[in-house]
């Protein structure tokens, strides 16, 4: 399959906080020597991984290999043995979750997590009123130590930069549009197909303003079309500045989507780079189609 | 050292009923899923059935006792498991809790209507005579045979988990009830055998019980809330922890009968009573918290659409006009009953915040109105606007402060703390002297309206319609606030809230704290309308009936609470006119929310008519939708 080049789309940016602010192949988010044990099982082991701006990072793996875990780990969800997260250079691993997501972490889950009693489009505007809020603050704070231009507010280390016109309702209909959930923005998410489901929470992550994304199989339920619509904007959210990190069992979507992959196994990194080379890689081909050993005979 | 060991008996042998009685409800738990809040109720129907044939018809003790705990409770295990609890099975918590606490309100009111609660009877123990000298202390042959018992079931219990078949399909079905299946047995005839074996576990519990404390409808079915303490101290599954938490509450109980100082007795007549209710309260906080059962994806199909504000102050105009006419045209007796229904209906309303909008059950509702309706009575003179202020405020940080320390609870152990505090706070203050004083009622007037007062029940029905209308504006105007996303999507999914930064601590908290005020407004109108207020209008079974029967009418609704209100409020006066059965509010209520419970979606969300129009909907809006069928074409295009 031929590999796509991460061609800059040009589009209007939903994540005008990312636009701009930072350098492409700058990591975003760091993940070093993680360990997560439940239990007898050890679900993830001494595993490191960090997802660059501009980029969109593949994480791969056989079921049960701890992509969800490390996502969990990653937003502050689950709170590693041993490890260390970093957050655009500072250290998070004991933030909680909504404190992270303060400093511009913002991911789907594989198991759906809708607000199912809301509209599509509350379910996009509770997460913009929720970044909006905190938006406030950190101009409050910035004023309130005589700060020059209180958009970079100290709240969120001055790391990000938000436009003074962006208001709740014009973010919510933009995301909207780029979704191309606009029609369906007053239908309640519980009658909604996973597919467009799925479109939802992506939709909703984004409305946080996020400067990493982490996407848990968001292809899962489209069909091939939706799928390959999806890996475009994905892309383009890269482009815009973001770090994106995608889980995926779609290995198409995957290849074409990803600059770089990361194969997981048995809570073990056991692959990783572009995604040509770790498609013939071995120990992932071995992983995949569960032979015993690395080397397959050629006899 | 003899009052020592004596106080310990008894404390033993009251710990050996409770652990008993615990050990039904874990076992029903572990095995389906559903924490049956009616398992005292079932003990207490087992009690008086005990009474009706060992007694009354004077049927040998053995063979009576063979009726009621071989058949009756295992006839009724089963029946509560095939009727109620096998659809309960992947519903949410809330939806559970509510349908065993409807099977509770139906027990106590079919135990009512059998046996006349005015009627004073006595079971007699087994042995009432014989007693011992154990250690220079007398046992009585009846505590003997308590303990024995306790022990009994607890060797039984211990040989069937760990030796026999079933049993070891009952541990199984704890963990993974899918992969039992999958292992061929079947995780339905474990869950009928666990509510089969916990129904003959509460029945016997019902019967050692009702001769130490009396035979008496509340008294037993409350008892259960000791046997909730012993079993939260398992966390739900484990046996030998129950049996443990069981015995030290026995102690603890017995030990402050004996030692607690003659002050604390004076000031707080009602503490001991509370013990338990203080000892479960302290053990959902302290315990570390075990994961519940996951609920997985909660059904809502049920939601109802949200009123805008233009279409909610008509209402609110309508209900007024129709109060301000209807009052001249009916009678006293109604007016007052549908006076009682506003305030009931605001009371609902501050439920349909807390547990239709942000999904937290509290049990305690009438017990913030009680504070309310105190505090009003109490401020500036008993009939101010000043005192309707100082309610709402003081209730707001009330509901607060209880929430504070619930905060990390969720689901059915925020429901039973929610329980310990109404039942602990009726013994504590509402029954106090100090409080409501010797006659056990305070008067409470009515504040002036632009310094006239309102003495006709016509005007005072128009001022409370009025009150129900600029309260229910207010409700729909939170939940269309960014406020009222933020208490829904908490609730919805608390990951997915962390994860976009919402702080679900806050949003609980003000939850509980504009519930409360709310609640507390309802109690200062209630005094006002009632004209005096006592500890017997805000008890537990109120807070229970009215959230059920909001529940049935639609608890995420203003409409809903309005019916609620009003339902509470016509069915005693409907209770005249029927003598046939007594209770007939906890019936209707019970019955109903059982029935209601039964459908996953509710009354509405389940016709098959509503699911045929909500799916041509859903293609209408698929394909005729130009922006939609755009973003198709462009997908199918890319």
């Amino acid at each position: 399959m031929p590999e796509r080049p991460a061609e800059p789309t040009g589009v209007t940016g939903i994540s005008a906080g990312a636009t701009g602010s930072g350098t492409s192949g700058e990591p975003a988010i760091e993940l070093e020597g993680i360990w997560v044990r439940f239990g007898g099982l050890q679900a993830l082991q001494e595993v490191s991984f960090s997802a660059a701006r501009g980029e969109v990072s593949g994480l791969i793996g056989p079921n049960g290999a701890g992509k969800t875990t490390l996502f969990n780990v990653a937003t502050g969800l689950q709170r590693p043995e041993r490890g260390r997260v970093r957050l655009l250079g500072r250290e998070v691993t004991r933030m909680g979750a909504h404190r992270r997501c303060r400093l511009g972490v913002a991911r789907t889950f594989q198991r759906l997590e809708l607000f199912w009693s809301l509209t599509v489009e509350e379910n996009i505007r509770v997460a913009a009123e929720a970044h909006l809020h905190r938006r406030l603050r950190g101009v409050g704070a910035g004023l309130l130590r005589g700060n020059a231009s209180p958009w970079n507010g100290p709240s969120d280390g001055g790391l990000r930069r938000h436009p003074r016109s962006q208001t709740t309702a014009s973010t919510v209909a933009r995301i909207l549009d780029r979704t191309g959930l606009t029609g369906l923005a007053t239908e309640r998410v519980d009658g909604l197909p996973t597919g467009t489901a799925r479109l939802v929470e992506l939709a909703r992550a984004l409305a946080t303003d996020p400067v990493v994304l982490l996407a848990d199989e968001p292809g899962s339920g489209l069909d091939d079309a939706d799928a390959s619509t999806l890996g475009s904007l994905l892309r383009e959210l890269a482009s815009d500045g973001m770090a994106v990190v995608l889980v995926e069992h779609d290995m198409g979507l995957v290849m074409r989507t990803c600059h770089r992959v990361t194969v997981l196994d048995f809570g073990t990194v056991i692959a990783s780079g572009k995604p040509s080379d770790v498609r013939s890689d071995p120990a992932v081909q071995a992983a995949y189609l569960g032979a015993p050993g690395v080397e397959v005979p050629a006899r | 050292m003899n009052e020592f060991l004596a106080l310990s008996v008894v404390g033993i042998v009251y710990g050996a009923v409770y652990a008993i009685t615990a050990s039904g409800l874990v076992v029903t738990y572990a095995t389906s899923g559903v924490f049956n809040f009616a398992h005292g109720a079932v003990g207490m129907v087992a009690a008086f059935s005990y009474w009706e044939l060992s007694v009354n018809l004077g049927m040998p003790v053995l063979a009576s006792l063979a009726v009621v705990l071989l058949v009756e409770a295992p006839v009724l295990g089963l029946v509560v498991e095939r009727l109620l609890a096998r659809q309960l099975h992947s519903a949410s918590t809330e939806r559970a809790l509510m349908v065993t606490l409807g099977l509770m309100l139906v027990l106590v009111g079919i135990a009512s209507t059998v046996w006349n609660p005015e009627t004073e009877r006595i079971l007699p123990g087994f042995f009432s005579m014989d007693s011992a000298r154990i250690l220079g202390v007398n046992v009585s042959g009846q505590q003997m045979l308590v303990v024995a018992l306790a022990i009994a079931v607890a060797v039984a219990l211990w040989g069937l988990l760990k030796h026999s078949r079933l049993g070891v399909a009952m541990r199984a079905v704890v963990d993974d009830p899918e992969l039992l299946a999958m292992a061929g047995a079947s995780p339905i005839r474990v869950a009928r055998a666990g509510w089969i074996l916990g129904s003959m576990l509460a029945a016997l519990a019902g019967i050692l019980l009702a001769p130490l404390v009396t035979l008496d409808i509340t008294t037993l079915t409350l008892l259960v809330v000791n046997g909730y303490a012993a079993a939260v101290v398992g966390r739900l599954k484990n046996l030998p922890l129950t049996f443990a938490g069981g015995a030290a509450l026995g102690l603890i109980q017995s030990w402050a009968v004996g030692y607690m100082p003659q002050s604390w007795q004076s000031w707080l007549p009602g503490i001991r009573t509370a013990l338990p209710m203080i000892f479960l309260f302290a053990v959902l906080l302290i315990l570390p918290q075990d994961r519940l059962r996951a609920i997985g994806r909660v059904v809502t199909n049920g939601v109802p659409r949200v009123a805008g504000l233009r279409e909610s102050v008509a209402g609110a105009l309508a209900l007024v006009v129709l109060a301000a006419v209807a009052g001249g045209l009916l009678s006293g007796t109604a007016i007052a009953t549908i006076s009682q229904g506003l305030v009931y209906g605001i009371i609902a309303l501050s439920l349909v915040l807390l547990t239709g909008y942000a999904g937290q059950v509290s049990l305690a509702q009438l017990t913030i109105v009680g504070v309310g309706a105190f505090v009003m009575g109490k401020v500036d003179g008993g009939g101010s606007w000043f005192g309707v202020l100082a309610a709402v405020v003081c209730c707001a940080v009330l509901g607060a402060l209880v929430a504070l320390p619930a905060l990390r609870l969720k689901g059915l152990y925020l429901a039973l703390s929610t329980l310990a505090f109404a039942q602990g706070a009726t013994y504590v203050f509402f029954d106090n002297d100090h409080v409501f004083g010797s006659g056990g009622s305070i008067a409470v007037g009515r504040p002036a309206i632009a310094g006239i007062s309102v003495s006709s029940a016509h005007t005072e029905m128009t001022v409370l319609a009025s009150m129900f209308g600029i309260a229910g504006i207010a409700v729909l105007a939170i939940r269309r606030s960014a406020l009222g996303r933020r208490l829904v999507a908490t609730n919805d999914s608390p990951a997915a809230s962390a994860t976009i930064g919402l702080g679900v601590r806050t949003t609980k908290l003000l939850a509980f704290a504009m519930s409360a005020g709310l609640a507390g407004l309802a109690g200062a109108l209630y005094g006002g309308l009632q004209g005096q207020v006592g500890a017997n209008d805000f008890g537990l079974f109120s807070s229970m009936t009215l959230l059920l029967l909001l529940v049935i009418c639609g608890v995420r609704t203003v409409s809903g609470a309005l019916v609620a209100g009003i339902g509470f409020a016509a069915l005693p006066v409907l209770q005249s006119h029927v003598s046939w059965v007594s209770d007939l509010v906890g019936l209707v209520t019970g019955v109903g929310v059982v029935l209601v419970g039964r459908l996953p979606n509710g009354l509405f969300g389940s016709s098959p008519v509503h699911r045929r129009i909500e799916a041509r909907r859903l293609a209408r809006v698929y394909t005729s939708d130009p922006i939609t069928a755009d973003v198709i074409q462009d997908h199918a295009n890319a």
